[in-house]
């Protein structure tokens, strides 16, 4: 059974290019446009792992990553944090949030696969 | 000599000729009425003796001189000036003298000559000799006008030069007096004065050091209360100035942090377009979307570098952007420059290899620690190193790390056999965004942040940046850097 992957970014191109580079590597892959959304569905819905971007308007990444932490049910899920920053003071909030890992914007697709294998092992 | 002593030993000198001129003059005024009074006083009493004297002399010159002397007695007992009397006559010839007669003698003899013409005199006279004596001569006339005798009335006048004596003496001490009282009001005056120049001085001191709202308000109807005036309107100047700068600086950082953030932010927001257009072009190349021909494989690995450029690009303009940003708040610890030279160094290496030149290190000191960023040093050492692997396409990169004068900086050297920098563009090569020639960004790459990052991460140390270079045989460039200072000197005696 393939892995659940919830992809959260306000960008409908870096939607569809997680979706699509995601999917060819064999995973089900769900996407949404604001964190609102992702946490609503997240009631419902059990996935393996989210990637979540931390520049968004109205609910930012850090945000939404702090109500995913709140919930019994997502409290342990693995949630790779995609950002553009790429300073100590953005390496230390993924670490006081307790995501499980970030990447970088610009990114390569084969890196971004790997951190996704990386997480779900 | 400070203008309070100046003031008082005027003031002094002044009082105490003032008192001495008024004093003298008063002496010499008093000296004169006191011996005109006394000889007046004497020739007064004299007229009014004379006949009894006479009459006793007459009456008793045959009989007894001490009788005699016993009726002249009172007369010149009376008379708080005479000291004795002389009859004598026309002739000159003394026939009584109060003195002998006393001892109960008459001895007739002549006066002395200098005398001898007021003896002749027919009228009453007077004349004061060289020991302040005086002498009143008043002549004795019968019913008939014939002169019989010219009677002398000698009087001392030491007991009156001792009044005289008395009241210089208590003159000299009112002087004195004087003298003490013009001091005290001449200090007094002296610090009236110089304490308002005080205030002043103070005022400006305090100015002096900062203080904007310090009291000028020196109220005195003289050159000083103008002067304070003057201060007053120029602390005024001063302060309205300094608070317009300070307006304009506040404006300037705001203006400096909205730029700051503006391009920080655009650099963001640059990166999500460049991300999914360079994971699209990977999703091609990889086949995972559909079979591309190769013509447009090679057109997408081109446009692919050139995202990469641009997005390296944007990195360059992110960092110097957060150093502006960040500068006050730098995160400064102990750091081992060897460590990081080497690390740099290390880097390096592979880069050197592929363009077949020689990078070497020489660490002459292994114990050079700085209070600083440790990113940002090794960003900046990186960033040499990098500009001199790019630029040299033969020979060596040499990279040296030493102990200034006294250790109290350290020395980072990195020198290259490239192609050196014109020497018009040496002064411009540190400002942003700066590279010598346009065609060198076109053939090596980079849009010239990297020589501004440098300076700008020595600044923020304290350090001095320094560079040598001619043109096409190389470049040396010298990071001086302020060593720890404390724990430089642990370093040391440890060792």
């Amino acid at each position: 059974m393939p892995k659940k992957i919830l992809v959260i970014d306000d960008d409908e191109d870096i939607r569809n290019l997680l979706y699509t580079t995601l999917s060819a590597e064999g995973f089900d892959v769900i996407t949404m446009g604001s964190g609102k959304e992702a946490l609503d569905f997240l009631m419902d819905i059990d996935v393996d792992c989210i990637l979540l971007d931390v520049m968004m308007p109205e609910m930012d990444g850090w945000e939404t990553l702090r109500m995913i932490r709140a919930s019994e049910a997502t409290r342990n899920l693995p949630v790779i944090m995609v950002t553009v920053k790429d300073s100590r003071i953005d390496k230390l909030t993924a670490i006081k949030e307790k995501a499980t890992d970030y990447i970088t914007k610009p990114f390569s697709t084969e890196e971004l696969v790997a951190k996704v294998r990386e997480v779900l092992k | 000599m400070s203008i309070r002593t100046k003031i008082a030993v005027v003031y002094s000198l002044l009082f105490s000729l003032l008192i001495g001129i008024s004093g003298g003059l008063y002496l010499y005024s008093y000296v004169e009425t006191n011996r005109k009074s006394i000889i007046k006083q004497i020739m007064n009493y004299a007229e009014i003796a004379t006949p009894t004297i006479i009459h006793s002399f007459e009456y008793y010159k045959e009989t007894s001189p001490l009788l005699l002397y016993r009726e002249i007695y009172p007369i010149l007992e009376n008379s708080p000036y005479l000291s004795h009397v002389e009859i004598i006559s026309p002739q000159g010839v003394v026939l009584f003298n109060s003195k002998d007669a006393r001892m109960g003698l008459i001895k007739p003899k002549n006066v002395p000559y200098n005398i001898l013409p007021y003896i002749k005199k027919l009228y009453p006279t007077s004349f004061i000799d060289e020991n302040y004596t005086v002498h009143v001569f008043i002549p004795f006339l019968d019913e008939f006008g014939h002169h019989l005798y010219t009677v002398h009335y000698v009087n001392t006048l030491a007991s009156s030069l001792e009044r005289i004596r008395n009241t210089l003496i208590a003159m000299i001490l009112v002087i004195i007096i004087a003298i003490i009282l013009s001091v005290i009001v001449s200090t007094l005056v002296a610090r009236g004065i110089t304490a308002k120049i005080d205030r002043l001085k103070q005022a400006a001191i305090a100015l002096e050091g900062g203080d904007l709202n310090v009291n000028f308000d020196i109220r005195s109807r003289d050159e000083i209360g103008e002067l304070a005036l003057v201060f007053e309107n120029m602390r005024k100047t001063i302060k309205s100035n300094i608070l317009k700068l300070q307006r304009t600086l506040e404006e300037l950082k705001e203006l400096d942090r909205i730029k700051n953030e503006f391009i920080a932010n655009i650099s963001h927001e640059l990166k999500t377009p460049l991300t999914a257009a360079i994971g699209y072009i990977s999703l091609i190349k990889r086949g995972k979307i559909g079979q591309a021909s190769p013509e447009v494989l090679g057109a997408l690995t081109i446009v692919e570098k050139n995202l990469n450029e641009l997005s390296l690009k944007i990195d360059s303009i992110l960092q110097i952007t957060k150093f502006q940003m960040y500068r006050e708040h730098l995160d400064k610890k102990k750091v081992n420059l060897s460590k990081t030279v080497k690390k740099c160094v290390e880097t390096y290496k592979p880069a050197a290899k592929i363009k077949n030149i020689e990078l070497s290190s020489s660490i002459y000191d292994e114990n050079l620690f700085i209070d600083g960023d440790e990113k940002s040093i090794e960003s900046m050492i990186c960033n040499l190193i990098d500009n001199a692997v790019k630029f040299t396409n033969t020979g060596k990169v040499m990279v040296r790390l030493r102990a200034g004068q006294n250790r109290e900086y350290a020395v980072i050297e990195v020198e290259d056999t490239g192609i050196g920098i014109p020497k018009d563009k040496l002064k411009k090569i540190f400002d942003r965004f700066y590279q010598a020639e346009s065609s060198t960004i076109r053939r090596y790459g980079g849009i010239g942040l990297g020589l501004s990052i440098v300076k700008e991460v020595v600044d923020l140390h304290g350090g001095i940046i320094r560079v040598k270079s001619k043109e096409g045989e190389g470049t040396l460039f010298r990071v001086l850097l302020p060593l720890r200072g404390e724990g430089n000197a642990k370093e040391n005696t440890g060792n």
